[in-house]
């Protein structure tokens, strides 16, 4: 019985299994882009370089890719074994073509922007008539966007001059709450000082009293010796010494003391001076970072509150933009007219531009002919070469490109009968990916080479 | 006992089936889903539009200055200063490269960004990558590049995808390619030392015969140092993508959004 109700219960697991499977594929492969009724739900790739390599033309690309090569390098070589007169012909000519070529393109680029703001004008002056407006009115598309940067930067502006203006507010903060701790530290400092320089004073006072006291017998002993009239002058001019010295060794000592004192009164208002430049400083720069942490809070709350605005404008002007776009879309008058002057402006222009490059290419050329007959030997134009092998180079691209349509034709089929959704042509490896590389190859190489290639692409290719 | 090995054995006939009920009924699912789910855009469109190409045309003009500045600035130096001055001028190119095309890729991307998480697309990889299928977003991409304001980048992240992306230039990093290419690049040098004095007094046919000896020697050597470490390459991103169940893995240069980076495991395969 167990048994049985196993395999009931396995049999109705595999039954899910089926309508999910039914399901899956019903779901998935609906949103599948291959275009066709096969239902495609798989990933492959092929390797682009195997499949061109089977290609009945892979010889002709390998061909011009050799010669290409060999242009580039010879575009590149510089003449060696060269006498000083030549290397200096070289180089002078160097300069000049160099100065030519960006003349060149200056001129080129002049006669480009020139076009290009006729071709603008003229678009402009046909949307608005095409839209209802006074013709004579620059572009609408570019009104539209000028009007919304202004207002854009007029939403910007007035934030940033409510910001400067809190800001310049804070910084006036700053600066009087600065200038008082400066004002308390100085009086600080000041009263530090004064009081020190009283204490010192008290003692030297002092000092000067009790030096006074101990030489009192002495000094009295002596003026008593001086009054006697009857004193010999030796004896008065002795006496007269000893008091004098006695005056002298007290004053020494005092100035000693003094000058200890200023000494000290000296190094303290240094250290004070210190303390007082620490003490201010620590205070600016904790001041700053408020201010800075205030600022950058008030820039978040400006950036917060100006986000939802810009959106709603940006919004506004894009509804604006839509409408306009889809009107000039709809007006097939319109187009018709503006593929007209987009034609007109690229055909002067590529006649001038061409005309241009003719003249450039012959003053190359003169130039290199003057310096080969100064130097006696024949320099070689290694930008004509260059554009030799950029004009081969666009030749092959071409080519490459037209076989790369065929591959690409040649895949789609495959991809078709494969069931296979989406093909890769360049992967760095493969996983569960399908590899259509031999399919393919096999497809490509049976193609003839007499069988025609699609016509060439105007752009060239990749 | 044999009851009980009949009934454990039924049981795993049941598991199995919930297996496959899994592996048949939701897999497929998931396929199905991913392969909808890769995108592409043409590069090349949304390099022709205007400010690209103004910014083009401001980065050639910046070049051709930087050019003409160049050939002054090594005019008569040695080739130590040479090579200073070179490096010198290439981190200058490349920081008005990022100056002048920095905020314009920022607003692709996050147009890309934008169309993907739209579309609920996995991947978006450049058109020239896919041959046939997926689904091409240039236009939504483009149109959004041409509204005017900011384009923001979604908030939400790319949705699981089955395509990886590995980094090319990290493998490049690594000891053993480093000193393949390095070998490389001295040899090319040394050949093309060679080739110079070989060129002397020759024109025409027998200079193109040089040439010729040349490239073919390049492409000989090319193959001998560079195409072991290619495959070393190419076998432990296989081997990678199919430890993690994807379909195929391409390089990151190509990769324009989403995809699973499976860089850091091939670096540890191949160390």
């Amino acid at each position: 019985m167990e048994a049985i109700r196993m395999r009931g219960l396995g049999m109705l697991v595999t039954a899910l299994a089926l309508a999910a499977i039914s399901c899956a594929h019903k779901g998935g492969s609906g949103a599948s882009p291959a275009s066709g009724g096969l239902s495609a739900d798989a990933v492959g790739y092929v390797n682009m370089d195997t499949v061109m390599a089977a290609h009945p033309l892979h010889a002709q690309l390998q061909a011009m890719q050799d010669q290409i090569g060999v242009l580039q390098q010879e575009a590149a070589v510089v003449p060696t074994g060269m006498n000083p007169a030549q290397a200096s012909a070289y180089d002078a000519m160097q300069r000049d073509l160099a100065t030519a070529a960006q003349q060149f393109q200056q001129d080129l680029g002049q006669r480009r922007a020139y076009y290009e703001r006729r071709e603008a004008e003229a678009i402009g002056r046909l949307q608005a008539a095409a839209l209802g407006q006074n013709p004579n009115s620059s572009g609408i598309l570019g009104g539209l966007q000028q009007q919304y940067s202004q207002q854009a930067q007029a939403l910007q502006k007035q934030a940033f001059s409510t910001l400067d203006s809190y800001r310049t507010e804070l910084f006036r903060q700053d600066n009087e709450h600065l200038k008082q701790v400066q004002q308390l530290i100085a009086s600080d400092m000041r009263a530090k000082l004064k009081q020190r320089e009283s204490q010192l004073s008290t003692v030297e006072t002092k000092y000067q009293i009790d030096l006074v006291k101990a030489d009192q017998e002495q000094r009295l002993n002596l003026q008593a010796k001086l009054q006697n009239l009857a004193l010999t002058d030796a004896d008065r001019k002795r006496y007269q010494d000893q008091l004098n010295a006695i005056d002298a060794a007290e004053q020494s000592k005092i100035n000693a003391l003094k000058a200890r004192d200023n000494a000290e009164i000296v190094k303290l208002e240094h250290d004070l001076n210190g303390q007082a430049a620490a003490k201010y400083d620590l205070e600016r720069k904790a001041t700053t970072l408020a201010t800075q942490s205030k600022l950058m809070a008030r820039q978040r709350d400006m950036q917060t509150s100006i986000n939802p605005q810009m959106q709603a404008l940006s919004g506004k002007f894009q509804a604006q933009l839509n409408d306009v776009n889809a009107r000039l879309a709809n007006n097939e008058k319109y187009k018709a007219q503006a593929q007209t002057i987009h034609d007109q402006m690229q055909s002067g222009y590529m006649d001038e531009a061409n005309k241009a490059e003719t003249a450039y290419r012959q003053v190359r050329a003169d130039l290199i002919a003057k310096y080969s007959a100064i130097a006696h030997m024949q320099f070689e134009d290694n930008e004509a070469i260059a554009a030799q092998a950029n004009k081969l180079a666009a030749d092959r691209r071409d080519l490459y490109q037209r076989i790369a349509d065929q591959v690409r034709g040649q895949v789609e089929q495959i991809a078709h009968s494969e069931g296979i959704a989406v093909v890769f042509g360049s992967v760095r490896a493969a996983g569960t990916a399908v590899d259509l590389t031999d399919q393919v190859t096999k497809a490509v190489s049976s193609l003839q080479a007499s069988t025609s290639l699609p016509q060439p692409t105007a752009s060239g290719g990749s | 006992m044999f009851s009980y090995d009949r009934k454990r054995r039924m049981r795993g006939a049941a598991l199995s089936g919930l297996v496959l009920a899994l592996i048949l009924g939701f897999a497929p699912q998931v396929l199905a889903t991913d392969i909808a789910d890769i995108g592409f855009v043409d590069q090349s469109a949304l390099g022709q539009l205007g400010p690209f190409v103004a910014a083009q045309q401001q980065f050639a003009q910046f070049q051709r200055d930087l050019g003409a500045q160049y050939q002054a600035a090594i005019k008569g130096k040695s080739q130590a200063d040479q090579a200073r001055i070179y490096q010198d001028f290439n981190g200058r190119a490349a920081a008005k490269q990022r100056e002048i095309f920095g905020p314009l890729l920022e607003r692709a991307n996050n147009a890309i960004a934008s169309v993907a998480a739209n579309k609920n697309l996995g991947v978006i990889v450049d058109k020239t990558i896919i041959i046939y299928g997926g689904l091409d977003v240039t236009k939504d991409v483009i149109d959004m590049l041409n509204q005017p304001g900011p384009v923001l980048a979604p908030v939400n992240s790319p949705p699981p995808s089955n395509v990886g992306f590995v980094d090319q230039r990290q493998l490049d990093a690594l000891p053993k390619v480093k000193k393949a290419n390095d070998d490389f690049l001295q040899f090319r040098q040394n050949l093309q030392a060679q080739l110079d004095a070989q060129l002397r007094g020759k024109s025409g046919g027998q200079r193109q015969q040089t040439y010729t000896a040349f490239n073919k020697q390049l492409s000989d050597e090319q193959k001998k140092l560079l195409q072991p470490v290619i495959d070393a390459q190419t076998s432990a991103i296989a081997s990678v993508a199919k430890k993690r169940g994807l379909l195929l893995v391409v390089d990151s240069q190509s990769k324009l959004y989403g995809g699973v980076d499976v860089t850091a495991d091939v670096v540890k395969a191949l160390q």
